[in-house]
């Protein structure tokens, strides 16, 4: 499994990996938050204080990636694990 | 500007295949001031040209020449009105005319089906597409539970509204989901009919309001293309954009 990183921006890379991955568990997190809230299994206050972590969470990896210029390198990293996704469903079939 | 094809004759590698043809020698015209070999085998005639280097496929312009003058002289022999079996962009059958002749013996047979599946056939391209944003503003009106999350995201406090946003964003993506797998089973069920064979091809996301809702290559009868023309002309009729190219060499329906 091969993902293509920078050799000149190394930095740039590894932290865009990083941020891509918390991304990625950053939506699972929500997509398991938004199955408790439609199977009614939290009452409100805890809605709020999860959505209200989850959305630091959200501005926090939003405000890193402007900063460190790595929107494009997650971006990419992105796209290429879908096409990971995308290869092993089809082996799958 | 480097030749698509070098020739240096004291060299031969082989010969690279375009496609093989039913006809005799005879019937096809206009190749050879191309440098295009017309070569006669039993019941075919084979378009090849003399190479003398394998090909390179690490210099990104000469292979869009090369797949530019493989698709030229395909479709030059499609031209002709008889039955072509293109041959995959890349191939070349090493050593002289007697290797190229022993291999055309070989997989004569082969060649043979495949001209069977598409004589009196031709390929087609088709491409469907819908505009999201206007089945977006319909289910505004209409979806009870879009029109009370959207509700939701604006009473309450910023980290529910945050999570109501992301539930509506989501139960929104179920629905666009629903609504292009009904279209696709109800425009391919049209295209059907008239249709030999379906490749279905990848689906491209595009950006902006125009999406692409199915893209197929279809095998079709010749006396069918109109029909499958005025059904896609009904298609587009009801709102959704058509892109329908061809007739294409059958690339996508020979082995």
């Amino acid at each position: 499994m091969k993902i293509d990183l920078e050799e000149e921006n190394l930095k740039g890379s590894v932290l865009g990996l990083v941020m891509a991955l918390l991304e990625i568990i950053q939506k699972m997190l929500e997509h398991q938050a938004i199955r408790r809230m439609e199977g009614q299994s939290i009452n409100d206050e805890q809605i709020e204080r999860l959505g209200k972590a989850l959305l630091r969470l959200r501005e926090t990896i939003d405000k890193i990636k402007e900063e460190q210029g790595i929107a494009d390198v997650v971006n990419s990293i992105h796209k290429q694990l879908d096409s990971l996704v995308d290869g092993s469903l089809v082996s799958y079939k | 500007m480097d030749p698509l094809f070098p020739i240096n004759k004291d060299v031969m590698e082989g010969y690279y295949l375009y496609c093989v043809v039913e006809t005799a020698k005879q019937f096809l015209q206009g190749f050879l001031e191309t440098g295009v070999e017309i070569i006669p085998f039993q019941s075919f005639t084979f378009l090849v040209r003399p190479v003398d280097s394998l090909i390179s496929f690490d210099d990104k312009q000469k292979v869009e020449d090369l797949v530019r003058d493989h698709q030229l002289v395909s479709e030059a022999a499609l031209k002709s009105n008889l039955p072509v079996v293109p041959f995959a962009v890349g191939n070349i059958i090493r050593g002289g005319k007697s290797e190229l002749k022993t291999w055309m013996k070989k997989n004569y047979n082969r060649l043979l089906k495949n001209m069977e599946k598409i004589r009196d056939r031709a390929e087609y391209n088709v491409k469907i597409f819908w505009n999201p944003s206007e089945y977006i503003v319909q289910l505004s009106k209409t979806n009870m539970e879009l029109k009370l999350l959207k509700e939701k995201c604006q009473d309450k406090q910023s980290g529910a509204a945050y999570l109501y946003e992301q539930r509506f964003k989501k139960a929104l993506e179920g629905e666009l989901e629903n609504q292009a797998v009904l279209l696709f089973q109800k425009f391919y069920a049209k295209i059907r009919n008239c249709v030999t064979e379906f490749v279905i091809d990848k689906i491209k996301k595009e950006e902006g309001k125009k999406q692409m809702l199915l893209h197929v290559s279809c095998l079709v009868n010749k006396d069918h293309e109109s029909i499958l023309g005025d059904i896609l002309d009904e298609i587009e009729r009801e709102g959704y954009p058509v892109c329908f190219t061809g007739p294409w060499p059958a690339y996508s329906f020979v082995n």
